[in-house]
């Protein structure tokens, strides 16, 4: 038979950083959940994202073990670390420090499809660029649907 | 250990903008909300040049930030209340101080876990516990690297070890392991809060390092230096996917494999010293 789920818990959690503390230790503990087991697991599973912020979903069931899926980066993590920017740019629109290209957004926009309320890769594109120059990012090149005409 | 969270109440289609340029400071961990988010970072790494970062921030996007000091605490005590003892093969029973004893084993252990590691629910301790039964531990000297709540020192402890050093770089697992070995008796230990070189120069006839697959693939040729000729090394924490890149660094470190066992997705290995290496500096 199948596990009654209990509930899930949504969070972003460092790779390989997981730790008994909040948010971790009260979101699970008031579960009832092994919060220990839980890190080891997810640390183990993120080492080769070690210091990444990671969306992880936990389903909770009700005799109190778990399962979890750890997503990709958060498109504007994406971002930040394609344009290579150590700290963020002063004020968006007049002073763009970092850029990224339409290739980035692409990437990007194939990688976080799942999440994107998009029905194609180009308009997940333009999402992406959104956030991107929300963020104070230049889009640099043309979008290749230009390139095509 | 003592947490600092900060509250950023701002427009939805900002929080995943702000999750991002906080993610490149020393927060562990968030959680996003619709109309704010949450960041959390040990008071530990806090620093004052942090509120100036999100000063910086808050020029540019607009929001308002609460922050709060969060005490230690036991966030496990409600699994931790209702957990069911721990039987491993016929050879070990682990169990709380409120479980009923039993002696139908060879070796019972009382854990108290609260906020430490190690309680032999999980894989990689049992997987020790595995290993340690294998090997002959009456009479060695015995190193726990990582030592979580004592479990595996406390088994050594139990098992004749003449002398053992348990250390941890968590300060909660320290004081977990003393008040376990407290709740199991024994007076072979000593215990240790911080890395390896607080270890010295002793050399040990055993290793046991449940610790995850980076620190492992790090401290493994440092691990060479710790440990006597010929003696055994209990490696775990790691995945059977890492498999290969753990026995490239355990033989380039002058390690051969004994053994080794899997559970799950996780693997276990003994290592035997064959040789002295000089560790990487």
């Amino acid at each position: 038979m199948a596990k009654e789920v209990g509930g899930f818990i949504k969070l972003q959690v460092k790779g390989g950083q997981a730790n008994p503390a909040p948010p971790v230790g009260p979101a699970l503990g008031a579960k009832g959940v092994n919060i220990m087991e839980f890190c080891k697991r997810f640390n183990a599973e993120t080492q080769d994202k070690q210091g990444k912020v990671l969306p992880v979903i936990i389903t909770v069931f009700t005799d109190k073990s778990f399962t979890f899926i750890i997503k990709t980066p958060p498109a504007a993590v994406q971002l930040l670390e394609k344009a290579k920017l150590k700290k963020g740019s002063g004020v968006p629109n007049r002073d763009k420090v970092g850029s990224v290209t339409w290739d980035d957004c692409k990437a990007i926009a194939e990688d976080k499809m799942a999440d994107l309320n998009a029905f194609s890769v180009e308009s997940g594109m333009k999402m992406i660029a959104g956030t991107a120059r929300s963020m104070g990012l230049l889009v640099k090149g043309t979008p290749p649907w230009e390139t095509n005409e | 250990m003592d947490y600092y969270s900060f509250r950023f109440d701002t427009e939805a289609s900002n929080i995943p903008i702000l999750l991002a340029f906080l993610g490149e400071q020393p927060f562990d961990a968030f959680e996003e909300n619709e109309d704010h988010l949450m960041a959390y970072i040990p008071t530990s790494l806090y620093e004052e040049n942090l509120l100036d970062y999100i000063k910086e921030l808050n020029q540019r996007f607009d929001f308002s930030m609460t922050q709060t000091h969060i005490p230690s605490k036991n966030w496990n005590a409600i699994w931790e209340a209702g957990f069911e003892p721990v039987v491993i093969d016929d050879f070990c029973r682990v169990r709380a101080s409120f479980h009923a004893p039993s002696s139908n084993f060879p070796y019972e252990i009382l854990i108290d876990p609260q906020m430490a590691f190690g309680t032999g629910h999980h894989a990689t301790t049992t997987l020790c516990i595995q290993m340690m039964r294998d090997l002959d531990i009456a009479g060695k000297t015995v190193f726990d690297y990582g030592c979580g709540t004592g479990i595996l020192a406390i088994l050594a402890d139990k098992m004749g070890a003449k002398e053992i050093l348990a250390i941890d770089i968590d300060p909660a697992s320290v004081e977990n392991t003393i008040q376990n070995i407290g709740l199991n008796g024994g007076n072979s230990f000593s215990v240790k809060e911080g890395d390896l070189d607080i270890a010295g120069k002793n050399q040990y006839e055993i290793i046991i390092a449940n610790i995850n697959r980076n620190v492992l693939l790090e401290r493994i040729p440092a691990l060479n230096k710790q440990m006597k000729l010929e003696g055994f090394l209990i490696l775990s924490g790691f995945l059977i996917e890492d498999e290969e890149k753990m026995l490239d660094r355990c033989k380039s470190s002058g390690f051969k494999l004994i053994q080794q066992a899997s559970r799950g997705k996780w693997l276990c290995m003994v290592m035997q010293k064959e040789k002295e290496v000089a560790p990487i500096a």
